[in-house]
């Protein structure tokens, strides 16, 4: 969906330096197969999951189980591959806790929601991605949306946007914090940022 | 994981992780001068388990596509920004970029505008989904070619090999039309699946109605309306129609959900729908295992499991050579 192969003109080089090719195949894997499943892995385990596990916790846990997997093989088609891991790990935690929803583990069909991330058109079109993430940038928080903007598109230095916005450098840093970790979120976690 | 502000502790293990990612990451993006010892600590949180990498990874992807947002003309409204960047090699580099962003603007609206013509392809175990500006959809099975021409006054697609699902939003003016092979199917707003086999071409209806007709036939144009669980079947110079309960029909769709439904299937056409999706091939000559029927549900990237099907229910032997895999006794 987005070329992670672009250097960041900020820091030439930066992303390259610690990568061998495989860890760069799947670095490239995640971000481009994984990542946009991420919406509708949480939807679907909002959908099933009834226990006590944060769901955020569940999605990190499948990464990880799927990373893993990743390590010995790429697998060939991603998104039933998540969902049987999430499958798999729901399963896992009915055992553990001790509670019921596995007829709707069992039910296949809830599978289908894999089917519902973007299409080819939302993601192959280049000024439907740059509409995609300004509007995920309009929703951050006021404060951390400025700072966003002062950086990302004004190119200003954290001492430099600091000055403008009258705040210190660690608060700078704060809401830079709050605002990457809340696009990320919409971008990959809920469907409007899928879907604009 | 960021749904909260700043303040308050984390609540889950992963939003501690992200959190911590996300100060590494502004670490990095951030500083003046980030040296090897930096670099050399980051790598060491990095490696410390893997959701470390993985947070960081996903929080850093974000960052990249905001910073791409520096290309854009008049990226936002901008409440409370003072004056843009002054001094700086910063300011003469931006506009620069504005330039290009805006020409390059200028040959995406013109690219993106109807009529668009896009042909799409899946690799053998591949699957797509295409959501078209109309609201249809079209699913791509396994090694499958489909190319789609959208315009005001047209709907098209043509599936040049493989497999597709269609689920086309109606619209009386303006049916949409499939071609494969010689065949053509105009939908009637439906669902449907074709396929194009070098041998066949076979349209299955779902919902809705549509039509099959030939567009090359040396005995005149043959055509056949279709009412849902009808499955034409088409070859060079015939055209025949079964019927069949949805239900059933729906056990060909297994594939858009990464599995494949075998319901008393011969292991020799069990193997070949596998095979279609694999690059290990399974093949069966002696005519007798070839005959003997399985049913289940099986993972279409998975041929495990139907060879210890094949093992340990039929006590049949499988040998491995290089990419080919032979069932027999």
């Amino acid at each position: 969906m987005t070329d992670t192969s672009e250097n960041d003109p900020e820091k030439p080089g930066a992303r390259g330096q610690t990568m061998t090719s495989r860890h760069a195949d799947l670095h490239a894997w995640f971000v481009r197969e994984v990542l946009p499943l991420e919406a509708a892995l949480t939807q679907f385990l909002r959908h099933n999951w009834r226990g006590q596990a944060p769901v955020v916790d569940m999605v990190q846990d499948i990464y990880v189980r799927v990373f893993q997997a990743a390590q010995k093989e790429i697998p060939q088609s991603t998104a039933p591959f998540v969902f049987r891991t999430a499958r798999n790990l729901l399963i896992d935690h009915v055992r553990q806790e001790k509670i019921v929803p596995l007829e709707a583990v069992e039910n296949l069909e809830m599978l289908s929601v894999a089917a519902e991330t973007p299409g080819p058109d939302e993601q192959l079109i280049a000024r439907d991605e740059l509409r995609r993430v300004q509007g995920a940038v309009d929703q951050l928080h006021p404060r951390s949306r400025e700072a966003f903007i002062l950086h990302h598109v004004e190119g200003l230095s954290r001492r430099q946007i600091a000055v403008r916005m009258g705040i210190s450098e660690i608060t700078v840093t704060r809401h830079l914090n709050t605002g990457v970790r809340l696009l990320a979120d919409i971008l990959y976690r809920t469907r409007k940022g899928s879907r604009p | 994981m960021s749904d909260q502000g700043f303040e308050g502790a984390p609540a889950s293990h992963a939003e501690e992780v992200d959190n911590l990612a996300a100060n590494w990451l502004l670490e990095k993006r951030l500083a003046e001068n980030w040296s090897q010892n930096d670099q050399a600590a980051l790598d060491a949180w990095l490696a410390e388990a893997p959701e470390n990498l993985l947070a960081y990874w996903r929080l850093d992807e974000a960052w990249a596509r905001a910073h791409r947002l520096k290309a854009l003309h008049s990226p936002m409204e901008r409440p409370g920004v003072s004056q843009p960047a002054r001094s700086k090699p910063y300011a003469l580099g931006f506009a620069a970029v504005l330039t290009i962003g805006a020409v390059i603007g200028a040959v995406w609206v013109t690219q993106i505008q109807p009529p668009s013509v896009k042909t799409y392809t899946t690799p053998v175990g591949g699957r797509l989904t295409l959501a078209l500006s109309d609201g249809s959809k079209i699913e791509l099975n396994t090694n499958t070619m489909v190319r789609v021409s959208m315009s005001a006054g047209k709907r098209f697609a043509e599936l040049k090999r493989g497999e597709a699902f269609f689920d086309i939003k109606h619209d009386a003016a303006n049916p949409f039309v499939v071609d494969a092979g010689d065949h053509r199917v105009t939908d009637l707003g439906t669902k449907f699946l074709v396929r194009n086999e070098p041998s066949y071409v076979r349209v299955a209806l779902y919902e809705g109605g549509a039509r099959v007709e030939t567009t090359k036939s040396t005995s005149g144009i043959q055509a056949t309306d279709l009412t849902p669980g009808d499955v034409v079947t088409a070859t060079g110079s015939s055209m025949s129609v079964a019927k069949k309960s949805v239900a059933e029909l729906k056990k060909a769709l297994g594939w858009r959900k990464g599995v494949l439904v075998f319901d008393n299937t011969t292991l020799a056409d069990a193997a070949r729908e596998l095979n279609r999706y694999n690059s290990e091939k399974i093949t069966i000559s002696d005519p007798n295992v070839a005959q003997l029927t399985i049913g289940g549900t099986f993972a279409d990237s998975d041929v495990t499991a139907l060879l210890n099907t094949a093992k340990q229910v039929f006590g049949l032997s499988v040998h491995r050579n290089g990419n080919e895999i032979v069932i027999s006794r």
